[in-house]
């Protein structure tokens, strides 16, 4: 048993956790602000910490002061640091109507349940993970919810998680001696969390009519994701491939289904919730290929639609913070003329999200399709009609905010503010820099879908 | 220098000096016209100068294929992508008319867009159009053309939504990217089936041997499908086909980017494809016959549509697509060198054309003078051969624009969209927000259930 040199882990949890309980109450947005990105931040830099010593041990290393219970390794290190970098950059962006104590607080609470979820050694640090991250939309932390569809969707898929850790004891046990109960419990959870058919209608629900940023945070941690990672590897063995089987297809017909709703949805959020579940669903889609190609495209994908939909998501809400009327989508805002630079990051980050040369997206998207392709070709066709179809929403989307209008006709408006600036700026560099020069980061999620190529065939001659 | 550096830099240039003003315009650079000008001036000038330079060492050292390799751009388990370069006699001619063509409209654009707002972003997206332009022609394998293939088409996309202030434009791009993307499926599903059943991408494992020499190393029903998938993305990049209705409404962008896009390189893209594949769309009469079928009628129909139109620019548009028409039909024929030969003449003489296009009433009225104030009618002769009634109903295919838009719409675009409604009408957050207006209308009185269960408005 491996163990890091100092408990970054915990330190790292448990830092943003005290920010998020003494910012509840702070009424000051700046103020707010200001200690949310700081904790964000501190949380980035303990994770980079621990999963660099990891990376260069080569093995999975436990947290010393909690030994079996937080553990990063080559999976898990990488989102970490990322979602973290995501909660900074939301949290940067985020108009002031969108933030106070109590908002800034149930980011960061968010933050703490997916960290949580991402390194917990255990199906009980899994369940209590998934819970913290429901947890300030149910206490109000984000204002008054009309989304309550979403919030129930999430609920049910904690409480069929911890129905599913409840019948093998909450331990790393086997699952395969357990009752067909619990494989229904743990594919419902992971089905509803990742949003898939039918439950992809809490992602609509959510950015449609709930706090836009907040959800975007919640949906991208893509626990549902990990959920099925981490028991495929570790707890479920052999028989949970099926699982992953079933999972894979109902992805697959979500990355279609929602491809194919969004042709006739005109206003923004509801396209964007649906580009991203279907974009999304291509993760899961990927891991059901079952080779090293797919995985880590899979892997790899799973980045871009984190990075890129929060950078979406974040425009979009500065969009609609500038002009009320961006909400509707009944006609061209024409925005490019005044906010040139947020037009350009939009276009960036959804270039990446649908896979277009020169972007972390196309890479991913590669190794996805062909993985997907050698395993199921018609799996991996079915992939590539959702892709084109997501990049014609997204570029109808773009041409519905940004293009259209004539100079006088578009009330003068901001570009890109700053500290919107810098954090968009940040996502556009990571999606390019990452696209130009692939090799590092494919290489590294490469490694984690080796392990679990690897675990796999253990599981399947165990079967 | 080495050949193998000079040859690199050719294709990496434009690609450096696009992400070069990209990061100064974000970090707060405003574009002056004056540097704009001189940096696209002076990069094309001297590609120009490399271009020429290569190919002298082609034809001074007897070279038939130059290779340059940069390694795997990232590798998983067995799989690589290769970036690999290659110049031959195929794709070094169309290497060097992309040179100087771009830049030749670039120079073109310095006066013709002076004080446009968009005059940065033109510039911008035309650095990286010769950069994707660039890797498309020269790309040693198939996934590496895609890069070059899809740059190519984003960029002739956002070009045509240029005058960005006016709906139509952003429609029809809209309308193109749709189209593109459509192909873009039979594209990428024939280069993930070429890797699945033939373990390989690069031409010349695909290829073996020189251009237009070269055999081919695909065998069974698997390169039939695969001949064919490629043949479709050929036709939708090249506007053949059923692919035939987005290049008139492409014509929304700046004559510049007309001009180098649909007139010289973008739309010789399907072409050059095709003479890749010749090797393979020879070994089956299905993929020659399809071939030919398409580039006859589409040539036919375009010829007509040509003659009918009242503005300069679509008239050209469908005398590119007749012209296209007759070099897919040459590629079907197997006449690869003079497909060649007729695809790099084409882009020229066409480039020519549309940069004069704006001047056209200037032309005409100073010929139009220069002969006494009477022009000829041409054409009239030919017109004889036809009877009336089918003069009659070609003319009324040609205004109909052969009745393209009717039939997209009626076959493909309704029926996709009222999938889509259904498909709406199916979505639980949907039930949920009319339960909950319902029911909030209810709770004001404006809604009774009335004795039959039904219920009833009241307003």
């Amino acid at each position: 048993m491996f163990e890091l040199n100092f408990p970054f882990l915990l330190i790292g949890l448990a830092s943003t956790l005290v920010a998020a309980l003494a910012l509840w109450r702070v009424r000051s947005v700046e103020v707010a602000r200001w200690w949310g990105c700081v904790a964000a931040g501190f949380a980035a830099v303990m994770f980079a910490i621990a999963g660099r010593v990891s990376a260069m041990s080569g093995h999975m290393m436990w947290d010393p002061m909690a030994t079996g219970w937080l553990e990063v390794d080559a999976l898990d290190a990488l989102p970490l640091v990322v979602f973290s970098l995501l909660t900074l950059v939301t949290l940067m962006v985020a108009p002031k109507r969108d933030l106070g104590g109590a908002s800034v607080a149930g980011m960061l609470l968010i933050l703490v349940g997916t960290s949580l979820a991402y390194s917990a050694g255990t199906l009980a640090g899994m369940v209590v993970g998934w819970w913290v991250t429901c947890a300030p939309g149910m206490m109000g932390a984000f204002g008054p919810r009309k989304d309550r569809l979403a919030l129930g969707i999430q609920v049910m898929g904690c409480v069929a998680l911890t129905g599913a850790a409840a019948l093998t004891g909450f331990g790393a046990a086997d699952f395969e001696n357990s009752e067909a109960l619990a494989f229904g419990l743990l594919m419902s959870a992971v089905a509803l969390r990742k949003g898939i058919f039918p439950a992809h209608s809490w992602v609509l629900d959510a950015y449609d009519r709930g706090p836009l940023l907040p959800n975007a945070l919640l949906f991208n941690g893509h626990l549902g994701a990990m959920m099925l990672l981490r028991a495929e590897s570790t707890h479920l063995a052999g028989a949970a491939q099926n699982i992953l089987e079933w999972v894979s297809l109902g992805a697959l017909g979500t990355a279609l289904f929602a491809s194919v709703a969004a042709i006739a949805q005109r206003r923004p959020r509801r396209i964007l919730a649906l580009l991203t579940v279907s974009q999304s669903a291509f993760i899961l889609a990927g891991l059901g290929s079952r080779n090293v190609e797919g995985i880590t495209g899979s892997l790899v994908h799973w980045l871009v639609v984190a990075v890129a939909t929060t950078g979406l998501v974040c425009i979009l809400r500065a969009v609609e913070a500038r002009r009320a009327d961006a909400m509707a989508g009944d006609d061209y805002l024409g925005l490019a003329v005044r906010a040139p630079r947020l037009a350009v990051f939009f276009l960036v980050c959804g270039f990446a999200l649908v896979g277009l040369p020169g972007t972390l997206g196309y890479c991913a998207e590669d190794l996805l399709f062909h993985g997907a392709l050698a395993s199921h070709p018609i799996l991996g066709l079915c992939l590539l009609i959702a892709t084109a179809l997501n990049a014609i929403h997204l570029v109808r989307l773009y041409s519905q905010l940004f293009l259209g209008r004539r100079m006088d006709e578009v009330p003068t408006v901001p570009d890109a503010m700053s500290r919107e600036r810098w954090a968009l700026a940040a996502c556009v560099v990571f999606l390019v820099t990452a696209g130009v020069m692939p090799g590092k980061l494919v290489g590294w999620r490469a490694a984690s879908a080796e392990r679990l190529m690897e675990a796999f065939q253990g599981a399947g001659k165990g079967h | 220098m080495n050949v193998e550096t000079l040859a690199g830099l050719l294709v990496l240039v434009p690609g450096v000096v696009f992400l070069g003003l990209a990061v100064t315009w974000l970090l707060g650079w405003n574009g002056q016209e004056r540097i704009l000008a001189r940096v696209t001036m002076i990069t094309y000038s001297l590609l120009t100068l490399g271009v020429a330079a290569l190919t002298v060492i082609f034809w001074q050292r007897g070279l038939m294929v130059l290779t340059v390799s940069f390694g795997n751009w990232f590798e998983v388990g067995h799989y690589g992508f290769p970036l690999v370069l290659l110049f031959d006699r195929l794709s070094l001619p169309l290497a060097g008319v992309t040179i100087f063509l771009v830049g030749i409209v670039g120079s073109f654009s310095v006066r013709y867009l002076h004080r446009d707002p968009g005059y940065f972003r033109f510039f911008l997206l035309l650095h990286l159009f010769g950069f994707g332009a660039l890797l498309l022609f020269t790309a040693a394998s198939l996934d590496l053309l895609v890069a070059g293939w899809e740059l190519v088409g984003i960029t002739s996309v956002l070009l045509i939504g240029f005058f960005q202030h006016r709906k139509e434009p952003v429609r029809n791009a809209l309308r193109v990217f749709g189209t593109y993307r459509v192909a873009d499926v039979f594209m990428l599903t024939g280069v993930f089936l070429t890797h699945h059943w033939f373990g390989t991408g690069l031409w010349q494992e695909l290829f073996p041997g020189t251009w237009p020499d070269n055999g081919h190393a695909l065998h069974g029903a698997g390169a039939g499908v695969v001949c064919l998938l490629l043949i479709l993305a050929a036709c939708g990049k090249s506007s053949q086909g059923p692919f035939s209705g987005w290049l008139p409404r492409a014509m929304e962008g700046p004559t510049p980017s007309s001009a180098v896009f649909y007139g010289a390189i973008s739309v010789h893209a399907g072409a050059y494809l095709l003479l890749r594949i010749q090797p393979l769309i020879a070994e089956s009469w299905l993929a020659t016959g399809f071939l030919i079928f398409v580039g006859v009628t589409t040539a036919f129909l375009a010829t007509l549509i040509h003659r009918t139109c009242a503005d300069a620019k679509t008239s050209l548009a469908y005398a590119s697509m007749t012209q296209l028409g007759i070099i897919f039909t040459e590629v079907g024929m197997g006449w690869t060198t003079l497909a060649l030969v007729h695809t790099v003449g084409h882009a020229v003489a066409r480039t020519a054309q549309f940069l004069r296009a704006p001047s056209m009433l200037h032309d005409y009225h100073r010929l139009h003078s220069a002969a006494g104030g009477k022009l000829a009618e041409t054409g009239s002769h030919y017109d004889s051969f036809v009877p009336k009634p089918l003069q009659h109903w070609m003319y009324t295919l040609g205004v109909e624009r052969g009745c393209y838009d009717a039939l997209l719409e009626r076959f493909v675009l309704t029926p996709v969209r009222y999938l889509s409604s259904l498909i709406g009408r199916l979505e639980p957050a949907d039930w949920a927000e009319k339960w909950r207006a319902k029911k909030a209308e209810r709770e004001a009185g404006e809604i009774r259930v009335n004795k039959s269960g039904k219920d009833e408005v009241h307003v």
